[in-house]
C-alpha cells in the first residue's frame, strides 16, 4: 500500500496532524508514505488534482487510488482506511 | 421627675426644628432638555412627578435647543463642572451629572437624592447661574461636595460590582479572543515561522518573530484608536448608530451562513488561499528572512505585518469596530478605552502568540486545529447579531443600563 501525503509549512490543520501521521508511519512500516508540501512540490502536487481543502491524503493500492481523505481526521478514520485497503 | 418632664419638653418643642431642618434641605435638580426630543418628555415628565411627592425637590427647567441663553448656561456649566457631552438631556444635581434618560437613569437620579439628603449639599448650577461659583473656586466645590453613589448590582457569591467596570473588560476579553481565532492571516505568521526556523539563528528568529507579531498589535491598535476617534465624534447621530448596526447584522450573516456551509462539510482542513496572493506573501517572507542586512530584513517584516493586518482587518472588522463603538457609547475617557483597547489587542494575539512562542522553544511549528473554526464563525456571528439589534432597539443595554 502505498499512502500520498499532501501538506503545506503554513497550514495549522496539516501541523496538527503531524504526530498522527508520525504514529502510523512506526504503526505500519511496510505502507510507503510519500510527503508532498502544496507549494514546494508544485509539480508533483499539481498530478493529484488537490482541492482547495488540506492536509489530502490519498491511498493507493497495487497502483489504483483506493480513498482519499480530505481535511483534518482522527486517527481512527485513517486506520479503518488502512484495514479496510491494506 | 421633673427633670425627665423638662427633658420631654424641651424634645418635643425642639423635635419639630431638628426633623424640618432635614425635610426643609430642598434638593434642585436642574434640567437641561429640548422641546423636541422625547427622552427630554419622558425625564420631565418623571421629575414632574418627583417633585410633587417630595416637596423637597425643586426642578429647574432650561429648553437649550430655543434659546441661546440656556444653551451658554449649559455650556459653561457644562466646562466647569467638567462634564462635556453634546447629548441631551443633561440633568444636573449638586456636583452629578447624568446624560440621558433611562429606568437606570431614574434610579441614579434617586440615589443622588438620596446621598444628598445625607450629605453636605451645595447647588453648584445656582451658583454659577449668580456668579458665586466659577473657575477659581470650582474645584473646591467639586472636590468637597461629593457623595458616593451607589449604582453597583449585586451579584451573588461576587458582592457588589460596578456592571460597567466588569462588562467592558470582560466584553473585551470575549471578542478580541473570537476575533484572534479567526483564522484569516495565521498561516502567513505559521509560515513566517517556518522560514525562520528553517535558519537556525535563533537570535534572529526571536527578533523578526516578534517584530512581526509587535507590528500586528500595533497596526491593530491604531486602527482601533481611530475608529475609536470617528465613533466619538458621531455617537450621539442615531442614523450613524443605526448605520453601524446594520453593519454589524450585515457581518452577523455572512459569519453564520459561512458556520451553516462549514457544518454541511464534513471535513474540517485549511482552506487554500489563491495562488497568486500566497505565492507573492511567500516570496516576501523568503526574500526578508534570507535578507543578510537586519535593517532590510526588519522593514520587509514590518511591511510584511503592515499588509497582513490589512487583509486581517478586511476580514473581522465587524468585531473591533463594535467593541469601539460600545466604549465610546459607554463615556469611558480615551485612557481606559486605551487599556481596554489594550486588553482587547492581548486576546486578540493570543493564538498568535502561543504558535509564536512554542515554536520559538521547541523549534518546531505547531498548528491550531481546524475543527473549531467553524464555531469562530459562529460565536463571532451571534455577538454581531445580539449587538446589533440591541443597537437598534436597546442602545441602553449596549451601555449597561438595564
Amino acid at each position: 500500500m502505498k499512502i500520498i501525503m499532501i501538506n503545506a509549512m503554513w497550514c495549522g490543520g496539516c501541523l496538527v496532524m503531524h504526530k498522527v501521521w508520525k504514529q502510523i508511519e512506526e504503526e505500519y512500516p511496510s505502507i510507503e508514505i510519500i510527503k508532498y508540501d502544496y507549494d514546494m512540490d508544485e509539480e508533483e502536487v499539481q498530478k493529484y488534482n488537490v482541492g482547495n481543502l488540506l492536509p489530502v491524503a490519498i491511498f493507493y493500492k497495487d497502483n489504483k487510488e483506493v480513498a482519499r481523505l480530505i481535511g483534518e481526521k482522527k486517527k481512527e478514520e485513517i486506520l479503518k482506511v488502512i484495514n479496510e485497503w491494506k | 421627675m421633673k427633670k425627665i418632664l423638662k427633658i420631654l419638653l424641651v424634645y418635643i418643642l425642639f423635635l419639630p426644628i431638628i426633623v424640618s431642618a432635614k425635610e426643609n434641605k430642598v434638593i434642585d435638580i436642574h434640567l437641561f432638555y429640548s422641546s423636541t426630543c422625547p427622552h427630554c418628555k419622558n425625564e420631565r415628565i418623571y421629575l414632574e412627578g418627583l417633585q410633587k411627592t417630595n416637596e423637597n425637590i425643586k426642578v429647574h427647567l432650561y429648553e437649550v435647543s430655543n434659546s441661546s441663553e440656556n444653551s451658554a448656561l449649559l455650556d459653561r456649566v457644562q466646562e466647569l463642572i467638567k462634564g462635556k457631552s453634546s447629548h441631551i438631556p443633561y440633568t444636573v444635581i449638586g456636583n452629578k451629572y447624568r446624560v440621558g434618560f433611562n429606568n437606570s437613569t431614574k434610579l441614579e437620579i434617586e440615589s443622588i437624592i438620596k446621598a444628598y439628603e445625607d450629605n453636605d449639599y451645595v447647588d453648584i448650577v445656582s451658583g454659577i447661574i449668580d456668579g458665586s461659583i466659577n473657575e477659581d473656586n470650582i474645584d473646591e466645590y467639586l472636590d468637597k461636595v461629593d457623595v458616593e453613589v451607589d449604582s453597583d448590582v449585586d451579584i451573588p457569591l461576587l458582592g457588589k460590582v460596578d456592571p460597567k467596570k466588569v462588562s467592558l473588560p470582560l466584553l473585551a476579553i470575549i471578542i478580541g479572543l473570537v476575533d484572534g481565532f479567526n483564522p484569516c492571516a495565521m498561516w502567513i505568521l505559521i509560515f513566517l515561522i517556518s522560514m525562520l526556523i528553517g535558519m537556525k539563528d535563533k537570535k534572529r528568529m526571536w527578533y523578526l518573530g516578534s517584530l512581526f507579531i509587535a507590528t500586528s498589535a500595533i497596526i491593530y491598535l491604531l486602527f482601533m484608536v481611530a475608529w475609536l476617534n470617528i465613533v466619538i465624534a458621531v455617537k450621539d447621530i442615531r442614523w450613524v448608530q443605526i448605520l453601524i448596526a446594520i453593519v454589524a447584522l450585515i457581518g452577523a450573516l455572512v459569519n453564520i451562513v459561512n458556520y451553516l456551509k462549514e457544518v454541511k462539510k464534513k471535513d474540517n482542513g485549511c482552506q487554500v488561499v489563491d495562488d497568486k496572493k500566497r505565492k507573492r506573501i511567500f516570496a516576501k517572507i523568503k526574500k526578508y528572512t534570507h535578507e543578510k542586512s537586519l535593517i532590510i530584513a526588519s522593514i520587509g517584516v514590518i511591511a510584511l505585518a503592515i499588509s497582513v493586518n490589512v487583509i486581517e482587518l478586511a476580514c473581522s472588522a465587524g468585531l473591533p469596530i463594535l467593541f469601539t463603538n460600545i466604549l465610546s457609547l459607554n463615556n469611558v475617557s480615551i485612557e481606559l478605552s486605551s487599556i481596554y483597547i489594550l486588553i482587547y489587542i492581548i486576546f486578540f494575539m493570543l493564538d498568535d502568540l502561543i504558535v509564536f512562542f512554542i515554536a520559538m522553544f521547541t523549534l518546531q511549528v505547531t498548528g491550531i486545529t481546524t475543527k473549531y473554526t467553524k464555531y469562530t464563525h459562529l460565536i463571532g456571528g451571534l455577538i454581531m447579531l445580539i449587538i446589533g439589534i440591541l443597537l437598534i432597539i436597546k442602545p441602553e443595554w449596549v451601555m449597561f443600563n438595564f
